[in-house]
């Protein structure tokens, strides 16, 4: 299904700021210990300190996927410059698996703002084979557009978002 | 937060500054404000002429110290005969203290004149750092002659008053009162000449703005003391409190603007999140509809299921009825 204009994504400016509008192709569910994330929740750093549990959906077990984590609002929302930061990325995870099976290619490092609410986004994007993506040098002023551009992983097919302080 | 003091009114305790600043800020109580502003400022903004005329004295061959003395008899005639009815014979209180205001040792035996010519001189070279919209102002200024300028400009120029103050507009006008001695008075005590004079309100500033927004209802005495405790507290602020208007102007827009951004990334927040919460509610009431359904549809099923099953075996029995009624006629006769 197409992104509403009223979509929360959009709303808040995920699409716009990290990604472009896209279809939403495929589940996926993320959840932190025992709380699973929607759209908009807000949360403490203290409950994001260990890497999420995370699953996709799909059915076909030879599609791969890549889960990019930014945060687009560093240092601070008010004034990004070093937008965005990337806190994780995980590739080659198989359709119907979780990021448990994939490829850590930069490990978890949870997010933990200093000035005011930030933003954290999870992008799933559809690789076109195994082994095409890889690690960007730096985490900060990470460009996810551009990155899928580089990897050809085209528009997401999935994401989420949570707030975070 | 930098734009917190710059947004508490800037107090003037001269007239036509207190104009625009009256503009700026329309939620303060202009109307009220002004005329107890009005009587204190009278003497203020008079030019020299003026005052010269209403005292019959010249002021051009006088001591600094002679100017003051006069300055505050005239007020007090002023005051005489505005507040004659109110404080019948009585001192008002907005008469100032005479002890506060002192000018400094080398100013004051100076004559007027001599003090104008310094001025004039002093201003021919401005600071380079200026801002090009001021000069004109200050040529023009330059350009007074003494009678022309008001007692405050001179005051001003001479280093006996220092810059307007910063308070907040809600000061009562009993605390009022206190403030232009207050303000004069205070740092003529601490400083000898006009360079000083800034360094030293500089410093003072930062305390004083800081007290300025968190106490509308102090009387001048305390905020005396707490000015003189403070004096020497703080150093120089980086940030410029005391600069051209149009630096203020554009540093309580970029508050502003920051503000309103924050405030609408607020709002898209919680819309996101309720927008959010109305799709899984929705989701959730739908498959709790299917939900429901498929129970109801199992329930019919299995109630078909023991109907069947129960009219099956009433059929059975009904067969071996027969077979038991049939057997028992053929074993007869």
């Amino acid at each position: 299904m197409s992104l509403s204009p009223r979509d929360p994504l959009v709303v808040v400016r995920v699409v716009g700021d990290v990604v472009d509008p896209f279809m939403r192709l495929i589940s996926l569910d993320v959840t932190y210990g025992q709380r699973q994330i929607t759209n908009g929740i807000d949360l403490r750093s203290s409950q994001v300190l260990n890497k999420p549990t995370v699953e996709i959906g799909g059915d076909d077990l030879r599609n791969f996927y890549t889960l990019v984590m930014v945060d687009p609002d560093v240092p601070s929302p008010s004034n990004p410059y070093l937008r965005e930061y990337l806190h994780w990325l995980v590739t080659d995870i198989p359709a119907t698996t979780g990021t448990a099976f994939g490829n850590e290619l930069v490990y978890y490092e949870n997010p933990c703002p200093t000035s005011g609410i930030h933003r954290v986004a999870l992008i799933l994007f559809r690789q076109i084979g195994r082994q095409t993506v890889y690690a960007p040098q730096w985490r900060q002023r990470f460009n996810t557009r551009e990155f899928s551009e580089i990897y050809n992983l085209g528009l997401p097919v999935a994401a989420v978002y949570l707030n975070c302080q | 937060m930098p734009g917190l003091e710059s947004e508490t009114s800037t107090f003037h305790v001269f007239n036509h500054d207190l104009q625009t600043q009256l503009q700026t800020y329309p939620q303060e109580t202009a109307v009220e404000e002004h005329p107890p502003v009005g009587r204190q400022n009278s003497i203020m903004s008079l030019t020299l002429d003026e005052i010269q005329m209403k005292s019959g004295k010249s002021f051009g061959a006088m001591n600094m110290d002679e100017l003051l003395a006069n300055m505050w008899m005239t007020v007090e005639e002023n005051n005489g005969g505005g507040a004659g009815a109110q404080q019948d014979g009585e001192k008002p209180t907005i008469v100032p203290r005479q002890g506060s205001l002192s000018v400094p040792v080398p100013l004051c035996k100076k004559t007027v004149e001599e003090v104008w010519f310094e001025i004039q001189n002093g201003v021919q070279q401005p600071p380079p750092s200026s801002i090009a919209g001021q000069n004109p102002d200050e040529d023009n200024r330059r350009q007074q002659t003494l009678g022309e300028i008001t007692l405050e400009d001179f005051l001003v120029k001479a280093g006996v008053v220092q810059e307007p103050l910063k308070t907040t507009m809600k000061m009562s006008s009993s605390d009022f009162g206190y403030n232009p001695e207050f303000g004069v008075g205070l740092h003529c005590q601490t400083q000898n000449n006009y360079g000083d004079n800034r360094t030293g309100y500089n410093e003072n500033r930062p305390f004083y703005s800081g007290m300025g927004e968190s106490s509308s209802c102090m009387t001048g005495k305390e905020r005396s003391d707490q000015y003189l405790t403070g004096l020497n507290a703080f150093r120089i602020q980086k940030r410029i409190i005391d600069g051209p208007p149009e630096i203020l102007m554009e540093r309580r827009q970029r508050r502003m603007i920051k503000n309103r951004e924050s405030a609408a990334r607020s709002r898209a927040r919680r819309q996101a999140y309720t927008v959010e919460l109305e799709l899984e509610l929705n989701q959730l009431t739908e498959e709790n509809l299917k939900l429901k359904k498929i129970v109801e549809e199992n329930e019919k099923e299995r109630r078909q299921e023991v109907m069947n099953r129960s009219t099956q075996i009433t059929k059975e029995k009904n067969g071996d009825k027969l077979r038991r009624i049939r057997r028992m006629a053929s074993a007869g006769w």
